[in-house]
């Protein structure tokens, strides 16, 4: 059984498609590279997944759960699903440490002391272990987005999903950032992350989709979808975005 | 026009001023704590809760903003008892203050709750934390912070405006300036007096109110 199954999916706003009947599944560690053109349906698609998007038809399975089934308790299945943001979405209001540890404590039941720990741990992984005090308005926007990384890891998920967390970022602070993510697959870890690093996605996932007016225009092996496109509309994007 | 101010009987009667003054005092401490709660509740449910829970509320806050404090008091006191509920003078001074306070402290909440970006609750969500989790630990701070100086006035307000309770007969630091005015016939002296007292323990509201912001708020 396949971690991630998506069949047929449709998502509408109103009048528009947005997902127009996609089906993808993802094997467990397994690096699926979502690409393509803004608004295509990519980061819709990847929110469906953990259900932040309500969909109007088909069916998305996370680990044999179906998470658009209205009996299906989300916030467990969340639990097992992390996702991070491109615009971070930290709490600004808590410290790093806090914001790591505030679902393990309310969630999971870690004890405090347990949590702290817990915190050092997943900031050394993204090497921020000395900011565990600091603010998120203390820290650089690759710095943020790396303790959103750590945040999302603490919870030990089996899926990992990145939404564009690269495109609010600048250039200079891309590189620590996509760093991590290396480090983060180099573990095992199942992921989809929709992103506009070409250069990034040929290194290190396994598979590469091409979304194209909210459908799976072309999906492969990385290398060689990115290398030899089929599709017209895969050339011309790739060439938008390479030069 | 001249008028030889003469203090000394007003000063004689000091004990009944600062009984008044501790029940003003208790009345706006309570009904701080009361409204705020009510706002808090009320600000999720305007917001966040099912459209049958957003009309009541909405009908509950306009109807409150909509009609005059001292009539919503009269209400209360002189009105209830009429459907069998009774309450001695404080404690429906008490009811209607916080009733009142609530339903500014709903829509001066609420219009904090708005303004919390939509992202932080999906990052809440994302992380499996429960509505009631999400409101505690990620939107609540936040917005108190950016509508504590809307709330703290509101505050200030609410404990100028207990001096209406005076009218229901509650021995507030404005009724006992009544009573010592009605002995002394020092009209003027008296209300200089209260006036001060008000001003005072209004200063050393906004005083109070800055601290906290400035220890709770400020820092994070």
């Amino acid at each position: 059984m396949s971690l991630v199954e998506l069949k047929n999916v449709v998502k509408r706003y109103g009048e528009n498609t947005v997902l127009n009947g996609v089906s993808l599944s993802v094997e467990k560690g397994e690096i699926i590279a979502i690409i393509g053109r803004s608004g295509s349906g990519k980061s819709t698609m990847l929110r469906c997944v953990n259900g932040l998007e309500p969909i109007q038809g088909g069916t998305v399975a996370f680990d044999g759960t179906v998470v658009n089934d209205p009996a299906t308790d989300l916030r467990k299945l969340r639990q097992h699903v992390g996702i991070v943001f491109q615009s971070f979405n930290l709490f600004p209001h808590l410290s790093v440490e806090k914001n790591i540890t505030l679902a393990p404590k309310v969630v999971k039941g870690v004890p405090p002391a347990e949590a702290r720990t817990l915190a050092e741990a997943v900031l050394r992984k993204v090497g921020l272990a000395e900011k565990i005090d600091a603010y998120p308005d203390q820290l650089s926007g690759g710095q943020q987005q790396r303790v959103a990384i750590a945040r999302s890891l603490a919870m030990q998920p089996q899926l990992m999903l990145f939404d564009e967390i690269t495109s609010a970022l600048d250039p200079e602070l891309v590189g620590e950032v996509l760093k991590v993510l290396e480090e983060v697959a180099r573990e095992g870890m199942t992921m989809m992350l929709v992103t506009h690093e070409i250069g990034f996605a040929r290194k290190v996932a396994n598979r590469v989709v091409f979304m194209h007016e909210g459908k799976i225009w072309e999906e492969g092996p990385a290398a060689e979808t990115l290398g030899r496109p089929h599709t017209p509309e895969l050339e011309t994007f790739l060439s938008a975005v390479l030069h | 026009m001249t008028y030889s101010f003469q203090f000394r009987d007003v000063f004689a009667a000091w004990e009944f001023l600062l009984e008044g003054l501790v029940l003003t005092l208790e009345l706006s401490l309570v009904t701080m704590v009361l409204g705020l709660v009510i706002g808090l509740a009320g600000a999720a449910a305007r917001v966040y809760g099912a459209p049958w829970l957003k009309r009541i509320v909405a009908v509950y806050v306009e109807t409150i903003r909509n009609t005059p404090l001292i009539v919503q008091l009269f209400l209360i006191f002189f009105g209830l008892p009429s459907a069998g509920l009774k309450f001695d003078a404080n404690t429906a001074a008490m009811i209607a203050l916080s009733i009142n306070l609530g339903a500014y402290s709903i829509e001066i909440i609420r219009a904090g709750l708005e303004a919390i970006p939509r992202s932080q609750i999906e990052a809440g969500q994302s992380l499996g934390l429960s509505p009631v989790q999400i409101y505690r630990y990620v939107i609540i701070f936040p917005a108190l912070k950016m509508m504590f100086p809307a709330l703290s006035s509101q505050f200030v307000l609410l404990m100028l405006a207990t001096s209406v309770v005076s009218q229901i007969s509650a021995q507030d630091l404005f009724h006992m300036a009544s009573i010592i005015q009605s002995r002394t016939f020092r009209d003027f002296e008296v209300y200089i007096l209260v006036a001060a007292a008000y001003l005072i323990l209004a200063l050393l509201f906004r005083l109070a109110f800055a601290g906290i912001y400035h220890f709770v708020f400020a820092r994070r």
